[in-house]
């Protein structure tokens, strides 16, 4: 049988690692390096190959939550990671320079594993930074013809990575 | 059968009459009302004038009458001291289907409850209500007795409105565009009940940026999106708001930040639903959900500016794209449960 | 010379002013892979950050570009490829330090038989300098490699070992080993099965040791 999982991807230092380990049961199996390009002055370490999490159902089943490093040249990790997964959880670094932009690469770097499954988006460090605002990112996807759901979130906080799956399992069981 | 209604014009441009005839062709599949455009301002159900030339606005000033028996909408910049509670309407430029749409189905409900009253002037035996009744039935469209405030705000969407008590009070200014309120008094910084309240026993004026700022100086700013939210939530009368018909398809551009306005699982269904579209039925039916919460979401959403009308409804239920397997569908049920979600 | 600028040009643009004797091995950049690079969005590139941009205009005084638009050119090519965060701030070799790495991995690829590459890299993933016989794509083999190692590290990490020595990819027609120089740097020997493991191995790690002492 293959692998129940959620994928989540998106811009460096937006909280992937954090927020797998928000709700995985043991602390989440890391392959984080130190960063030796511009991330180093947001964080010290970035993930290179996965983040890995697990939750157990009743029935003995696990639900494994991986994590893709964000940057772009990993974008072959990318695609070993998200076959077969459930669905995909965007995180978005508002901080950076160009956040929209970044959201964009990721629309359309996960564009047919979306297609076939669905996608939602948190927004990170909107505490630091308020701009852009969530109504940009809309227009990013109406410009696109697509419509996630996005929230801002605190990807520390176990209640906003749950609304995250709760609205990607809610686009999951509803038609599109 | 739709109800038919034709629209006439003053002083549109021969640029934007084209586009309006074109917008007003796509009613003919419109269930409920369809429009066709005619040069006969006397057979007209409502009557639009561009009103940012000096002779548009006057035009505009002198049809304004209270013996009028067609609806007038301002398109453009509507003549100083003119807004929604004259019983105006106003069309923001330039011309879009879905800033015209919503304006013709208030003009369409306004045009019938005028032909509804002096029909109820001509047949003084019958009582008011069961002629209003007969009317709505025949047409499908539907009035409400009161037009609250909240009703006229959603036309404003980037706009900063002033609204004044009649007794000349000064209560609240609104800024849409900033997502915020503002009251004079913070005796009245709940303004709920307001929103709520007839719009005919408030002055509701349009504030420039530069006056808006002025005015707002001093005042202590709050959050508009959560109060009209709630606000919209509260009306439990089953009544779509302006604007909105019930056998409508609707399709949410953005989702509701249900992380600050509440997580109520159904609305978080209704949200996923309104990302394909539907009419209130279809989702009431699809849901299994109570109709009037539907309703309720609905005018949330129109509040807050998240709603749009679908011109063209998808074939509903049969062409879903990703229908999940039961035993996916099971699996996400056991992942919810294990996660309390 | 900052080491960040010329990670990125030695890991991203023919190295043609680097001059070898024809037995040695060609020093060759993947600017194929570079080429090909999928860019899925189209934006406008922004400009680097002005300190990174006085790193770039030393960079180019000491290649040998010869008129302004060149020099422009260049510039322009490096913001098309990648964005800033791709650009390797950390590190601050000299060029000396760089060139003398260098030399070490070609007396690697000269030494040992059967290697046809050798790749230092950042254990992020970004390329540094590297000994190529044959043009295969450094960048994405730099970038790749860094994920086995930190796979390898975490995997032997769950296993309740420690200091992973090696990843080693046995393959049909030839082996890949990656190793650690230090915390930021890694060393990847690539070889076909004429290389004798054991001496693959031994000789990857003093090369690893050595660069180890050069890149201080």
């Amino acid at each position: 049988m293959s692998q129940i999982k959620f994928i989540f991807t998106g811009s460096p230092g937006a909280g992937k690692s954090t927020a797998i380990a928000a709700i995985s049961e043991f602390p989440p199996v890391a392959t984080d390096v130190f960063a030796t390009d511009s991330l180093s002055g947001v964080k010290e370490k970035t993930t290179v190959a996965m983040d890995f999490g697990e939750i157990t159902l009743e029935n003995g089943q696990k639900v494994r939550l991986y994590g893709t490093p964000g940057q772009k040249r990993f974008r072959f990790m990318w695609e070993i990671l998200v076959q077969g997964g459930l669905g995909l959880i965007i995180l978005i670094d508002n901080r950076r320079p160009n956040p929209v932009a970044d959201l964009e690469l990721y629309l359309s770097n996960f564009e047919t594993f979306i297609d076939e499954t669905d996608a939602v988006i948190g927004i990170t460090g909107t505490d630091v930074k308020d701009t852009p605002t969530i109504d940009d990112y809309y227009e990013l996807l109406n410009k696109r013809n697509q419509m996630f759901p996005i929230f801002t979130i605190d990807a520390r906080q176990k209640d906003d990575v749950l609304l995250l799956l709760n609205a990607l399992m809610t686009c999951l069981e509803i038609p599109s | 059968m739709p109800h038919e209604f034709k629209l006439s014009s003053q002083q549109v441009s021969a640029k934007d009459l084209p586009v309006l005839k074109i917008i007003l062709s796509l009613t003919k599949t419109n269930a409920v009302a369809s429009w066709d455009y005619t040069d006969n301002a006397q057979v007209a159900a409502a009557l639009m004038v561009d009103t940012d030339s000096d002779e548009g606005r006057s035009a505009f000033k002198k049809l304004i009458n209270n013996d009028r028996k067609q609806a007038l909408i301002a398109y453009g910049n509507p003549p100083e001291g003119l807004d929604a509670v004259n019983d105006i309407f106003v069309l923001p430029k330039p011309l879009r289907s879905k800033n015209i749409i919503p304006v013709l189905h208030q003009a369409a409900e306004w045009f019938i409850n005028i032909q509804q009253e002096s029909l109820i002037a001509k047949e003084p035996s019958k009582s008011t209500e069961e002629k209003t009744q007969n009317t709505l039935t025949k047409t499908g469209l539907r009035t409400q007795t009161i037009r609250r405030i909240i009703n006229l705000l959603p036309n404003d969407q980037n706009k900063a409105l002033h609204i004044v008590e009649k007794a000349n009070n000064q209560l609240v200014v609104i800024d849409r565009w900033r997502n915020r309120y503002y009251v004079y008094s913070p005796i009245n910084a709940d303004i709920s009940k307001l929103l709520l309240s007839d719009a005919r026993n408030f002055f509701i004026e349009e504030l420039e940026r530069k006056q808006l700022n002025k005015e707002i100086e001093k005042l202590i700013p709050h959050e508009l999106d959560i109060t009209l939210w709630k606000a919209a939530l509260s009306i439990s009368d089953g009544q779509l708001f302006d604007g909105l018909l019930r056998t409508e398809s609707f399709q949410l551009r953005r989702w509701p930040d249900l992380k600050r306005l509440g997580n109520d699982p159904l609305h978080m269904k209704l949200t996923a639903m309104l990302r394909r579209g539907g009419t209130i039925d279809y989702l009431a039916d699809f849901l299994n959900a109570p109709i009037d919460e539907v309703i309720r979401f609905t005018n949330a959403c129109y509040a807050l500016g998240f709603l749009d009308h679908q011109h063209q409804p998808i074939a509903q239920a049969t062409s879903a794209k990703k229908q999940l397997s039961n035993s996916k569908r099971g699996l996400l049920s056991r992942i919810r449960n294990r996660l309390g979600i | 010379m900052k080491f960040g600028k010329l990670g990125s040009l030695l890991g991203r643009k023919k190295n043609a002013d680097i001059s070898t004797a024809s037995n040695e091995p060609q020093v060759v950049a993947p600017a194929v892979e570079a080429q090909k690079k999928p860019e899925p969005i189209k934006q406008t590139p922004t400009p680097p950050p002005i300190a990174e941009e006085n790193e770039t205009m030393q960079l180019d005084q000491d290649k040998p570009i010869t008129d302004q638009s060149s020099l422009e050119a260049t510039e322009q090519e490096l913001s098309m490829e990648d964005d800033d965060d791709e650009r390797i701030v950390v590190a601050d070799f000299s060029k000396e330090q760089v060139a003398l790495s260098e030399q070490r991995l070609m007396e690697f690829t000269r030494n040992c038989a059967g290697v046809y590459g050798a790749i230092i890299s950042t254990v992020d993933g970004h390329s540094v300098a590297q000994a190529l016989k044959r043009d295969i794509p450094a960048n994405k083999i730099s970038t790749m490699t860094s994920s086995l190692l930190a796979l390898g590290e975490s995997i032997a990490r769950e296993s309740e070992q420690r200091f992973c020595q090696f990843v080693i990819l046995d393959n049909s027609n030839g082996r890949v080993v990656s190793l650690r120089i230090n915390d930021i740097l890694m060393l990847t020997c690539i070889s076909t099965k004429d290389s004798n493991l054991g001496m693959l191995l031994s000789s990857g790690r003093s090369t690893a040791d050595a660069l180890s002492e050069i890149l201080r």
